[in-house]
């Protein structure tokens, strides 16, 4: 009996293998009174010397910053506070997702607290 | 004393042109600064060293006078933050910087000189206001002298990263010597970016309609 339940099993899994998991990709960043020129260019340079960044975008009206890489995000939180803390400012929230930075940018153009 | 007054004059409206654009680079960040005014040329290198502290490398050339030759002064300085606050529309910044200044007279026989230049600085910033208030200390045998600074502008089109952003202001002046004096001088920004020019006309006693540019770039 068990040989049976084992060729059920192994035939279902077969016929519907398990989805491909999403790997994030993007980082949706809130930084806290970010409003100077100067401050937000070391954001943009310092995440473009990160291996694996393709885009940076930079959103003064809604403080907001989008990184997008290459595959998967290779940073950790602690890393991203501290290229942060090193520009001069503080994130209020970080958001990883799967979904480009053209998409991003347009699901936070108002702003981080209305996506 | 009208040698010393001179060169004073000079230095004192070097000082407070120079120094009034941006105040700390971030970590990292390099930045030069090219300052033209109506008696002198200023060239600073500033280099970010960590998340509170900038350092920076001068040069100022004042042209010659009726009062004294052309003057050269060299020197470095340290630039703290003091508080950084920020707020839901911007950010508040307090900065101290000091370091010691070597002033020398081209024509003269005498040896370089030391100085001290000390400047508290407060600025407010958000995507449409910028006020800032500084109060800034010269010591050396050439010149002695204190100025305090105000500046305020205001963006009608809301700055942007992506986009050139325009500012209209006045800056003010009080400096105290042998007398105090005060001046005005409106003012012009445009930041795009990796740029930052502020360029005016500053109105004084001594000096009426001289034009002054600033242009700074972050690499």
């Amino acid at each position: 009996m068990s040989w049976i339940t084992s060729l059920t099993l192994s035939s279902l899994l077969w016929l519907n293998p398990s989805p491909q998991t999403s790997v994030p990709s993007s980082l949706v960043i809130d930084i806290r009174g970010m409003v100077c020129a100067f401050c937000a260019s070391s954001i943009e340079d310092k995440f473009k010397e990160i291996q694996g960044v393709q885009k940076v975008l930079v959103d003064f009206k809604t403080r907001v910053v989008i990184v997008g890489f290459a595959k998967e995000i290779t940073m950790t939180d602690a890393e991203i506070n501290q290229l942060i803390l090193d520009a001069g400012y503080t994130q209020r929230q970080i958001i990883r997702s799967d979904e480009s930075p053209e998409v991003l940018q347009k699901k936070y153009a108002q702003g981080f607290q209305t996506p | 004393m009208w040698l010393r007054f001179g060169r004073s004059a000079l230095i004192s409206g070097a000082l407070a042109l120079g120094l009034g654009a941006t105040d700390f680079v971030p970590k990292g960040t390099k930045m030069g600064m090219v300052f033209q005014g109506p008696h002198l040329n200023r060239y600073d290198l500033s280099y970010g060293y960590s998340s509170t502290l900038a350092l920076k490398v001068s040069r100022l050339e004042w042209d010659a006078t009726s009062y004294s030759g052309a003057i050269t002064s060299q020197g470095i300085q340290g630039s703290w933050v003091v508080r950084r606050s920020y707020l839901e529309d911007g950010i508040f910044n307090v900065y101290l910087m000091g370091g010691p200044f070597q002033v020398r007279e081209h024509l003269s026989s005498q040896p370089s000189k030391l100085g001290f230049e000390g400047t508290l600085s407060a600025d407010y910033e958000t995507t449409q206001v910028y006020a800032r208030m500084s109060h800034e200390w010269f010591e050396s045998p050439l010149a002695t002298q204190q100025m305090t600074t105000m500046q305020a502008l205001y963006a009608p089109w809301e700055s942007s990263y992506n986009q050139p952003t325009f500012w209209f202001g006045l800056q003010g002046q009080m400096e105290r010597r042998h007398h105090t004096e005060r001046s005005v001088a409106p003012m012009v920004r445009w930041v795009a970016r990796r740029w930052w020019v502020d360029a005016g006309v500053h109105v004084s006693g001594e000096s009426r309609g001289k034009l002054f540019l600033s242009v700074m770039h972050l690499f």
